[in-house]
């Protein structure tokens, strides 16, 4: 079972995305914003597979949470999920493997959510 | 030998008395001249008296130095009478001139005879003398004015005739019209008119004399006639007759001078001068053709050319005219008026003749009769010399501004410039004249003429008329292409306008909305959350309640609003962001295959499948992704909409030049042809929902990519929208 951290500031979203992620087989772990992801990532024994960051978010907004885990855990592929489409311009969140426009729709979200999973561990995709 | 008298018998006193008293003189002389007596009135008319003059020599009394109009002296006279003449003969009115007593002078006129005794003795020589003085004097002057008279008549430079009614015999006639006439006085002096026309075959202007005489002939008045003869010298006579009745009031036969005046000259200036004032009036009228057709170049020239070949104008058998084009720089032919044979001529110059049109009427009623002018428009068209070609005639026509008049295949006056055969083998003529036109800052163009047909010279006075209107011509001409350009420029200037305008609307209407915009991209943001929130959990439900249909039914209610304002909330933001697009090397059909396979299943594709055309194995193009699935939804949403009872939408991919192009295809409602120039524009929408910025932005990212975007739309038939990207650079 991979685990999946979930950083957004908002709690509505934040519960949405637990409970629909975990119904699609995922463990998942939330953080409010950039700092306390951080800290659960660096706390963590083993480190979240994979991270869906939003980018506006109090004490630390995305971008540069994106930079510290870039230079921390370069190995943890992050899928940025933003209302906003204009950091898509920002050349940090290029190191990114994916940028999903929020929607009330999480299709395009899961299926991006897969898509990064089978490709960084297709040993285990496969198993 | 003494004469002797009867006696004094009363009988003889009366006699005496009698012959006294007569105005004739009657002398007897001896053979020598001596005087025996004197008979008459002597006194009264010499002065002398009877018994002075017996004794005296009849020959003193005559002055001999100044004979009169006889010739004769006294002394020849008298020989008349000798001895030895034929004693039959008298001698008849011989005038001989006397002294009186006072030294004055006499005429007398003797008539004389020789008396003889019964014996045949010689008694003495009886001449009877009339005093003629007054009648001889008379005579003189008569004969005097008679002479001048002739002098007079002869010397005029006109021709005099008198002739006599009613059979019109000639009474007289002066030397300047025998001449004229070349005939002598002997053989026309006592002719009518009508014999010497017969007789000699010529003058017909006495057989017209005498009809134009016989018609005036109640008028007593002075008339005057004017006819052209045309057997008086090798080029034909004007002649103007005066026709004078000079009929004595009591005289049985009237008479009647005639002058007969040569106004060739004064003819041939009015002629000369009708004509030239009619040619005037050609160019007045072709000028004013000019001001009318002064927008419109062809119908312009045409009146030039019209005006060049009426016979009521210059009246040149064909024309062309031939106008620089900068562009090419060559002098091309344009436009030609003319037959293209002899019989074509004649029927073109009949119809023309039965019309008799005047010149404006002729410029109308010619554009109808184009087809006439087919063979000359023909060899017109194949005019076409380079502008630098100096040496060809007429590029030199066209640099010197010279007109050339080309006679026999040689400038006239100027054997100097060469004459390029193919252009006389092109006109099928080697006599023409090229006249150019030109104003002082350009070159336009040059007129060529001809009498193709006629082969009539081309006159000096034909020359200067051409170079005339070929001056008004040229600054018409170049008007009419000035004001083609203005009404091109003001055309261009009067859309740009209304593009600016209507841009300035948009732009006024963009920034107003740009201040709501940035405060619409805030709320958007902010909406956005909750929007997720709401239709987050109402799929979330759905699939929980997914046994309670109806409450389903209600949620499903919940996502479908949720996605329209998530999608209105997107478009917002796209526009508000406008991207720099981020590019890479893309096979475009996969991203079809993508775009298709996932938005097939959406809700607002149920009743409009997507077919996909794809040409395999296409070029790759450099494209940002996420901005090009952008636009490709945008169209095939579009495509869906514009099919409100549902339809296929096709999608095609194929390669044009070094492009890939994607064409979104539907069979809908199409785009109304006056909003068409809109389409592109900001906040253009015909949906009821929607912000109209969808193509908008398409548009701006098609153009980031160094594509185009375009569309053709027939309404009620459907819209076809084309992306061109170019190839990825290998």
């Amino acid at each position: 079972m991979k685990t999946i951290l979930v950083v957004d500031d908002e709690k509505n979203i934040r519960r949405l995305y637990d409970k629909e992620l975990t119904r699609e087989g995922y463990k998942v772990l939330v953080a409010s914003n950039g700092k306390e992801a951080l800290q659960m990532v660096d706390a963590a024994p083993t480190p979240p597979d994979l991270i869906v960051l939003d980018i506006r978010m109090p004490k630390m907004d995305g971008v540069e949470t994106l930079g510290h885990l870039m230079a921390k855990h370069r190995k943890i592929p992050v899928i940025i999920n933003s209302a906003y489409s204009s950091h898509m311009d920002n050349y940090l969140t290029w190191a990114a493997e994916a940028y999903v426009i929020k929607s009330s729709d999480l299709s395009e979200l899961k299926s991006k959510i897969r898509e990064v999973i089978q490709k960084y561990y297709p040993a285990d995709a496969t198993a | 030998m003494d004469l002797q008298l009867a006696p004094n018998t009363e009988e003889d006193v009366i006699f005496r008395l009698v012959t006294d008293q007569l105005p004739d003189l009657v002398f007897a002389l001896k053979q020598n001249g001596e005087i025996l007596s004197v008979q008459g009135d002597i006194q009264g008319v010499l002065g002398y008296s009877k018994e002075e003059l017996k004794g005296q020599n009849f020959r003193s009394l005559c002055d001999d130095s100044t004979m009169g109009t006889s010739g004769l002296s006294s002394y020849s006279f008298l020989q008349q009478f000798s001895e030895t003449e034929n004693e039959e003969r008298t001698f008849k009115d011989a005038q001989l001139i006397l002294h009186t007593r006072y030294g004055e002078i006499r005429n007398l006129e003797f008539n004389g005879k020789k008396i003889y005794d019964p014996h045949g003795k010689l008694l003495s020589i009886c001449i009877v003398g009339r005093d003629i003085t007054l009648r001889k004097r008379l005579q003189d002057r008569i004969d005097y004015l008679r002479q001048l008279n002739e002098k007079i008549l002869n010397s005029l430079h006109e021709g005099m005739l008198v002739l006599e009614m009613p059979a019109l015999r000639i009474l007289n006639i002066n030397r300047s019209l025998l001449a004229a006439i070349r005939l002598q006085e002997f053989q026309v002096i006592g002719s009518t008119c009508e014999e010497i026309f017969q007789n000699h075959g010529r003058p017909k202007l006495f057989a017209d004399m005498g009809r134009l005489i016989q018609r005036t002939l109640n008028i007593s008045k002075v008339s005057h006639h004017e006819c052209l003869v045309h057997d008086l010298g090798p080029t034909p006579l004007y002649l103007e007759l005066v026709i004078h009745p000079i009929g004595v009031a009591e005289a049985r036969t009237r008479q009647i001078m005639v002058l007969v005046r040569d106004i060739t000259p004064r003819k041939r200036f009015e002629i000369d001068l009708k004509r030239r004032i009619q040619k005037l009036y050609t160019l007045n009228d072709v000028s004013e053709a000019f001001q009318a057709t002064i927008s419109q170049l062809d119908n312009l020239l045409y009146s030039v050319l019209v005006g060049v070949t009426a016979g009521k104008g210059l009246g040149f058998n064909r024309a062309f005219v031939l106008l620089v084009d900068e562009s090419e720089r060559r002098l091309k032919g344009r436009l030609a008026v003319g037959p293209g044979s002899g019989e074509e001529a004649a029927v073109i110059w009949a119809n023309l003749d039965q019309l008799q049109l005047s010149l404006p009427e002729l410029l109308k009623e010619g554009r109808r009769r184009a087809d006439e002018n087919r063979q000359v428009m023909e060899i017109v068209r194949r005019i076409s010399v380079p502008l630098d070609e100096s040496g060809h005639l007429l590029i030199r026509s066209l640099d010197e501004k010279k007109v050339f008049n080309i006679a026999s295949g040689k400038v006239t006056g100027d054997d100097g410039v060469y004459v390029n055969p193919e252009l006389m083998s092109l006109l099928q003529t080697d006599s023409f004249v090229c006249i150019p036109l030109y104003t002082p800052q350009k070159q336009i163009g040059l007129i060529l003429v001809d009498n193709f047909i006629t082969r009539r010279p081309v006159l000096f006075e034909d020359l200067e008329f051409l170079k005339n209107l070929a001056n008004q011509a040229s600054y018409a001409i170049d008007n009419a292409r000035l004001y083609g350009e203005l009404e091109q420029k003001i055309q261009a200037l009067e859309e740009a306008n209304v593009q600016l305008v209507e841009q300035q609307k948009a732009l006024i209407e963009a920034e107003r909305l740009g201040t709501i915009g940035k405060m619409a991209a805030t709320v958007a943001h902010e909406i956005r959350n909750p929007l997720v929130t709401i239709g987050g959990y109402a799929r979330m439900l759905l699939t929980d309640l997914s046994d309670h249909p109806s409450s389903c039914e209600d949620l499903q209610v919940i996502v479908d609003e949720v996605s329209r304002l998530e999608h209105i909330v997107n478009e917002l933001l796209d526009y508000a962001r406008y991207a720099k697009p981020v590019m890479d090397g893309r096979d475009i059909n996969l991203l079809i295959n993508d775009l298709v396979r996932r938005f097939g299943k959406d809700e607002r594709f149920a009743r409009h499948p997507i077919r996909e055309e794809l040409q395999p194995d296409l070029r790759m193009v450099r494209i940002d992704e996420n901005q090009i699935r952008q636009v490709l939804i945008n169209l095939l949403l579009n495509s869906a909409q514009a099919m409100a009872d549902g339809g296929t939408v096709r999608i095609q991919t194929f390669t044009r030049e070094d492009q890939v192009v994607v064409a979104v295809i539907d069979t809908g409602c199409g785009i109304p042809e006056e909003l068409k120039g809109k389409v592109f524009t900001p906040f253009f929408t015909t949906k009821s929902s929607g912000t109209g910025l969808g193509l908008n932005i398409a548009a701006q990212i098609i153009s980031a990519h160094g594509g185009e975007i375009s569309f053709e739309s027939t309404e009620g038939v459907g819209t076809t929208f084309k992306i061109q990207l170019p190839f990825c650079e290998q």
